[in-house]
Parts: structure tokens; C-alpha cells; sequence
């Protein structure tokens, strides 16, 4: 994307922006947040997250991409620069830059599933399966060495392709691409939402053998619990939602809006853009996965599921309670879920593509083809090992760092910036430049004081994040802190056992029972069943290939206890591997800022 | 469904659908006129 880009109308610069908000995480996360804290009431605290902290962020974020386009910079790094003068913002503004690599290369694997998954669907490859080989299928596919159509390295070839689209679509720029791609896509994700949310919420007990009506899903998705208000664990999740629905504190909007012409509106446009995800998540994403499924499975068991996140409950379930709906409904059934959930991640992920396009273009002169193909260079280096060692847990490592904190950690930055170094006075009289609507007074303040300080809390609350979320344990004297806290992060605390990279054997991680042996294309499996704190059965399967058992079928095991010897790469290597891979690039991009910094001195020099 | 939890839904369906297609109208609106301002300024 080049200082000779621009939006072809303002309808598709609206419906891109929306576009790159409305994600996955709208169908396959909103709703499972809100089981998780506290139903109905979770709306409550979403929504004043909403307005505290997403719209202010929005229009910060929307007001620094139309000022940064209208100097000629279209990525946050020099965007950044021209606000702050000093000479660290620029390296701030990398992580506008790495952020959008870093998800990019995970997210555009579930994206290639859902690619996968609509041409299954449309094949009919989950017609007669029982859910234990829907759910088997989705292991399945997430091995690289296994294939369910044939096509070798199966995972690997769609996500290829699915990176070589996004890529294809980047090339054509910005009007006849990434817009084009949006008016088609959006109106398409919205219809079939609405029809699957229709089946959700009409679902019938008896019927097509549903156990119980949509409206049970419902009410237990909208019954509100007001007691979880007073618990900061649900306020942290409603605040992590809107991050994450919004794209906020990424830099993607920040280079959308750089397109934007100088005198244009902005405030009405950001609103328009994030009421729009609002929508999509709140009354479409509601509707969908919690009824049909708790319809077809009880409370009990949607619970159970939703304890791993959305994605079991969409990949893993969801194709086989489409079954139930006979032949033909339930591969339109399959097509439009997988389907809107391709065009949901699609224009998400040609979002992330455009900062370093944009960056390639004004600081090094690369044509439009040529940074799109860096684009797709770039994202297949990084997004390879999260599709060959998801199961190590690479995936997560990259949605733990890229995806979450250092969205907090960037928009805080920003926000800092806009507010307080680049003023709010002159913030507020950039914002409502051209504005087509009458931005609230009180809002000077919220994005002056209120913002930063939420964006901090947020911060801190993940770094010293209690065990269990149980913040009544926070005391001078100290607490045990989450494994997903910063800190329990950066100590690898979730890691008891198998704590070296490589080792000559490798420790039971769980207390259980050795339910069965297995073999998948020449590999050796081990499957252990166990309890968890409240008697609920488990299994866990580790590979044992090319190592020696030393259990046997029956037996009954401690955590700790060896369960095979021989030569073992351990998950914490992979996991580092994963973290060093995301760090180089991280200090790479900072390289390019300072490289791009230097020629930009230079060439004032000659002038 | 409860009626607590069936009014507490529509009332938070009904803001927000009202919300967003309010904006997005007019948006709609001044779609034209932003092409034709667009142009101007080049």
C-alpha cells in the first residue's frame, strides 16, 4: 500500500474496517467468554469496556492513522515518529508492525481450516461420522503427516494457499483488493449469519434430535449473574474481549485510516465501523454456537467443552450437530458456519498485511507486488512452525505474545502518546476534523485519563495475574500467580515436569490410568486417561515414536512417573523456539525502522 | 426462557442493531458526496 493508494468509496473503507474487527474470535470466542463470566451479566461489563476504552481507542487510533497518512506515512513506526519527535517512538510503533506479522502467521492457519473445512462440508466428509470421529478428524488434520484427502502435508497445502490468496489479494492494492474483498465478504459473512443464527434460536427439543429448544441456550448465555460484576476476573475478560474484537492496539486501523483523506471524517466512521462488529458479535455471534450446541448436548457438557476455548466447539462439534439436520441442511449448514468464518478471517488477515506493505513502500520504494510478496515471504517463515508444531504449543506461544499482550502494551503506548505527548488538545481538534458527528465532550477526558489508566490496569493485571483468578488471594505477603500471568509466562510456570529441551526420558504430566497403544501412520501413541478436580474424565496422548515404554496397559501412574525412555525433545523447547523466532523478528522490524531512519536523514541531507 | 433473560437479550439486541444501522445510514448518506469531495481533492 503506497502514498498512491486510496479507498474507492467510503462505504468500503467502512465495510473493511468492520472487516478487519469482526474476526473468529466474534463467533468462536464472545460467546464462550460469556459463558465462562457470568452469562448475561458478562454483557455488562463488555459493554462499558466498549465505551471506555474500544470507542476512545477507535477514534485515537483512527485520528493517528488520518494524520499520519496526511504526512505521507502509512505504517506506525513514522507515524509515531511525527507525533512523538522523540526518537523512540518509532521503535514503539514496531509492534504496529510485528503484532500483524505474528498473528498473521497463526491466524491464517485457522483460517486455512475453515477454508478446508467448507470444502468438506461441501463433499459431505463428516456424513455418517459419529461426534468421536468429528472430533478425531480435527486431530486428524492438525497432524501435518496425516492426510484426509489425499493431498500429502494437507494442513501445510491449505495454509499455503490460503496464504497465497490473502497475498494474491494484497498485490491487487487497496480499492481493487483488500475493498473489493470486504464488499463481497461482509454482506455474504452477515447473511450467513443470520441464516445459521435463525436454525439456532428456532431449534426445536425433538426435533432433528435435539435434546432441548434454542431459547435453553439462550437463557443460559443471557440469564444475567449481577454477582460476577464485582469479580475483576470477568471485567479483565470483558476488557481482553474488546481488544481483541475491535483489532485495536495492533496498527491495521491506524494504516486503513492513513488512506483517508485529510479533511474526511473519521468519528463517524470508526463508530460506524465498530458498531458494525458489535453487532456481528453481540446479536449474530450469540445466537450461533451456545444455542445449537447446548440444544444437542446440555449445559453440562457445552461447559465442559468451552473450558479449551471456541475453536473445539466449532471444529470439533459443530460438523457433526450439523448432521442431524439431514444431507442437504447440513451442508449448507457446514458452508455457511465455515464460510462466515472464512470471510470473518479473511478480511482480518488482509488487514494485518497492510502496515508492513505500507511501511516496504514508503521507506524502501518496494512496488505494491513486491511488499505483498515480502508479505506472504514473511508470514509462511513465521507461520510454518505454528502449523508443523501446533501441537508442541507453538500456536499458543504466538496468540499468547502477538495476539494479546502485546496489543495491551501497544495501545497503552498510544494512547499515552496521543493523549498526553502529542496533546489532547491538538488530539481532540484532529479527531474532529471533518467529523460527521458531534463527538461527546466528556470523551476528551475518557481518552485523557480514563483509557490509559484502563489500559494499565489491563497490563498489570496480566503481569500479576492470582491462580484461579482469584483476586481475594492479591496480599503484600504474596500469591500464587496464573500460569497465563506474565510472569507465570516467563518462568515457564505451567512447566512441572520434562523442564529441560531434551532429556533421555519423559515424566507422566498428569496422575491417571494408561487407557490404550495406538499407531497413526507409523507413529507410536500412549493414551492416558485421568480425572480433574471436579471427577471429570480426561485423556491425554503423548507421541512415544522411536522411544521404549516403560508401562504397560492398565497400569495406574503419578505425575512424574516415567513413561517412556529414549531420546526426547521436550515442549518447552519449542515453546522458547517460538519465543526467539518472535524476538528476532520483532528486532529485525526494529532494524528496517532504523535503516528506513538513516536513509530518511540522508536524503534530507542532500535536499 | 426466562422472561429476565429474554428482555435482557432483545433490550441489548435492540440498542445495538438500532445503533449500528443508525450510523450506518448515514454513512450511507454522505457515501456519495465523500466519492465526489474524494475527487476534488485530488
Amino acid at each position: 500500500m503506497s502514498r498512491n493508494e486510496q479507498w474507492g468509496t467510503r462505504v468500503g473503507l467502512i465495510l473493511a474496517m468492520a472487516g478487519n474487527a469482526v474476526g473468529l474470535g466474534n463467533f468462536l470466542r464472545f460467546p464462550v467468554q460469556a459463558v465462562q463470566n457470568g452469562g448475561g451479566a458478562f454483557i455488562i461489563p463488555y459493554l462499558v469496556c466498549f465505551l471506555l476504552m474500544g470507542i476512545p481507542l477507535l477514534w485515537v487510533e483512527w485520528s493517528i492513522g488520518r494524520f499520519g497518512g496526511s504526512h505521507g506515512h502509512h505504517s506506525t513506526p513514522f507515524i509515531l515518529d511525527k507525533m512523538g519527535k522523540r526518537f523512540f517512538w518509532k521503535y514503539v510503533g514496531v509492534f504496529g508492525i510485528f503484532s500483524n506479522i505474528a498473528i498473521a502467521a497463526y491466524y491464517c492457519y485457522i483460517e486455512s481450516w475453515t477454508m478446508s473445512y467448507v470444502y468438506h462440508s461441501l463433499i459431505g466428509t463428516f456424513s455418517g461420522m459419529d461426534q468421536g470421529q468429528v472430533s478425531g478428524f480435527f486431530s486428524d488434520y492438525l497432524d501435518v503427516f496425516v492426510s484426509t484427502t489425499g493431498i500429502p502435508f494437507e494442513a501445510i497445502f491449505f495454509y499455503v494457499v490460503c496464504l497465497a490468496l490473502n497475498t494474491w489479494i494484497l498485490s491487487r492494492g487497496l480499492s481493487a483488493g483488500v475493498e473489493r474483498t470486504a464488499i463481497i465478504a461482509m454482506p455474504l459473512l452477515i447473511l450467513f449469519g443470520l441464516f445459521l443464527a435463525f436454525q439456532g434460536v428456532t431449534l426445536t427439543s425433538g426435533e432433528k434430535g435435539a435434546l432441548y429448544d434454542g431459547t435453553v441456550g439462550l437463557n443460559f448465555l443471557w440469564t444475567p449473574e449481577f454477582d460476577s460484576l464485582l469479580n475483576p476476573k470477568v471485567w479483565l475478560a470483558a476488557a481482553g474481549q474488546i481488544f481483541f474484537t475491535l483489532s485495536v492496539g495492533m496498527g491495521s486501523i491506524q494504516c486503513y485510516a492513513s488512506y483517508v483523506k485529510a479533511r474526511k471524517d473519521v468519528a463517524l466512521n470508526a463508530m460506524s465501523a465498530g458498531w458494525i462488529n458489535e453487532f456481528v458479535e453481540v446479536v449474530i455471534g450469540s445466537c450461533i454456537i451456545i444455542p445449537i450446541s447446548i440444544g444437542y448436548l446440555g449445559i453440562d457438557k457445552v461447559i465442559e467443552l468451552t473450558t479449551t476455548g471456541g475453536l473445539g466447539l466449532g471444529f470439533r462439534t459443530l460438523p457433526f450437530l450439523f448432521q442431524q439436520w439431514g444431507d442437504i441442511l447440513a451442508i449448507i449448514a457446514g458452508v455457511s458456519f465455515f464460510g462466515l468464518l472464512f470471510f470473518a478471517g479473511i478480511t482480518s488477515s488482509l488487514a494485518m498485511g497492510t502496515p508492513l506493505m505500507g511501511f516496504l513502500q514508503d521507506e524502501f520504494r518496494f512496488s505494491r507486488r513486491k511488499s505483498a510478496l515480502m508479505f506472504g515471504i514473511i508470514i509462511l517463515i513465521m507461520g510454518l512452525p505454528t502449523v508443523i508444531f501446533f501441537q508442541e504449543g507453538v500456536f499458543d506461544e504466538y496468540d499468547y505474545w502477538a495476539g494479546t499482550i502485546s496489543l495491551v502494551i501497544f495501545a497503552l503506548f498510544e494512547a499515552i502518546l496521543f493523549a498526553w505527548v502529542f496533546g489532547i488538545d491538538r488530539g481532540w481538534k484532529e479527531l474532529n476534523r471533518g467529523a460527521e458527528i458531534k463527538v461527546p465532550g466528556i470523551y476528551k477526558y475518557i481518552i485523557k485519563y480514563v483509557t490509559p489508566l484502563l489500559l494499565g490496569i489491563v497490563l498489570i493485571g496480566a503481569i500479576i495475574r492470582p491462580a484461579n483468578d482469584d483476586w481475594s488471594k492479591l496480599s503484600f505477603s504474596g500469591w500464587e500467580l496464573h500460569n497465563e500471568s506474565i510472569i507465570g509466562q516467563l518462568t515457564h510456570k505451567g512447566i512441572k515436569y520434562n523442564k529441560s529441551y531434551f532429556a533421555d526420558n519423559f515424566q507422566s504430566e498428569v496422575s491417571g490410568v494408561v487407557d490404550s497403544l495406538s499407531q497413526t501412520k507409523g507413529r507410536d501413541f500412549i493414551h492416558l486417561s485421568y480425572l480433574d478436580n471436579k471427577e471429570q474424565k480426561h485423556s491425554v496422548s503423548y507421541n512415544y515414536t522411536g522411544n521404549k515404554l516403560t508401562v504397560q496397559i492398565g497400569q495406574v501412574i503419578n505425575e512424574g512417573d516415567i513413561i517412556y525412555e529414549g531420546f526426547v525433545i521436550n515442549r518447552i523447547f519449542f515453546v522458547d523456539m517460538a519465543r526467539l523466532l518472535m524476538l528476532s523478528m520483532f528486532i529485525f522490524i526494529t532494524y528496517l525502522v532504523y535503516k528506513a531512519a538513516k536513509r530518511r536523514k540522508l536524503s534530507r541531507g542532500n535536499q | 426462557m426466562k422472561l429476565e433473560s429474554l428482555l435482557f437479550m432483545l433490550v441489548t439486541f435492540t440498542i445495538i442493531a438500532f445503533i449500528t444501522v443508525s450510523l450506518f445510514l448515514k454513512v450511507l448518506k454522505n457515501n456519495k458526496s465523500a466519492n465526489n469531495n474524494l475527487q476534488e481533492d485530488e
